[in-house]
């Protein structure tokens, strides 16, 4: 299969970018060559795996820090963002 | 462009403005406006939160203290993300960040999570030629022509290491990339 054409057809057949005639016709070539079926069913699932991530968690709790870090260094936040800072953190003891 | 694109654009026209007149309180608008998409961005380059804070935080205080030179020219959230990244990488450079660190976390099945962290860590692996366009355009979404426009590149440079970090990505994965479904 070590073909640079070859492989760049996996690239952007990888990335979902190829024509559905090529495709085909490159998923047809697959079928009597073992290492270009191989490459091409890795790689798909490499992008996928990467497009399926749903990432990190963003919750309320990283944002109040983010924000207090950034009030802490200066920043002026808007009155409703500044309540939430501030709910989050009372101190130990309210009136 | 999208009716929520469209939302975004005029929002933060208003707050760029704002914020260029001297309304420091519009930096709350731009934050919520970017502050997890480059959250996001920020823990996929570091691969831990609280460096992703720390950056997320600087990145905004940045945009603050250039709030003057701000243009609501549709170049912004390129600009933001230039910020972050050029953060990112001066983090990495001072901790050498390469493996995974205690602090992340994920949601999800065991099985599902534990491949996660492998792709994670492979990724974090990868030079950062690789793992930038790796990030925004597979994980963050973001179109190759931002990408590229973000990273100060061609539009076809920034798909040629895209290519090869998806394939640098997969022989690092090995075997386990056939259990990724």
């Amino acid at each position: 299969m070590k073909n640079d054409l070859y492989e760049k057809l996996v690239d952007l057949y990888a990335g979902g970018e190829l024509p559905q005639e090529t495709m085909e016709e490159l998923e047809a070539a697959a079928m009597g060559d073992k290492d270009l079926a191989h490459d091409m069913f890795t790689l798909t699932r490499t992008v996928e795996a990467l497009h399926a991530d749903p990432g990190p968690v963003y919750d309320e709790e990283t944002e109040v820090r983010i924000l207090l870090t950034m009030q802490l260094q200066g920043a002026e936040l808007d009155q409703r963002r500044q309540k939430g800072v501030d709910w989050q953190y009372h101190l130990p003891i309210q009136p | 462009m999208s009716g929520s694109q469209k939302d975004e654009t005029l929002a933060e026209r208003r707050w760029l403005n704002a914020l260029a007149k001297g309304d420091t309180e519009a930096l709350g608008g731009i934050y919520e406006l970017y502050g997890e998409k480059i959250y996001r961005y920020t823990f996929r380059m570091l691969g831990n939160r609280s460096d992703a804070e720390d950056a997320t935080a600087e990145t905004f205080l940045r945009v603050l203290r250039r709030s003057a030179e701000l243009r609501a020219d549709g170049a912004f959230r390129t600009w933001l993300f230039r910020i972050a990244r050029n953060l990112c990488i001066d983090r990495m450079r001072q901790h050498k960040l390469i493996e995974l660190p205690s602090d992340a976390h994920y949601t999800g099945t065991e099985e599902r999570t534990t491949l996660r962290i492998t792709v994670h860590e492979a990724l974090n692996q990868l030079p950062i030629e690789y793992r930038d366009p790796l990030v925004l355009c597979d994980l963050e979404d973001v179109s190759a022509k931002e990408a590229a426009e973000i990273l100060k590149i061609s539009v076809p440079a920034l798909k040629s290491r895209l290519y090869r970090g998806r394939r640098a990505l997969r022989d690092r994965l090995g075997g386990s990339i056939e259990k990724l479904t």
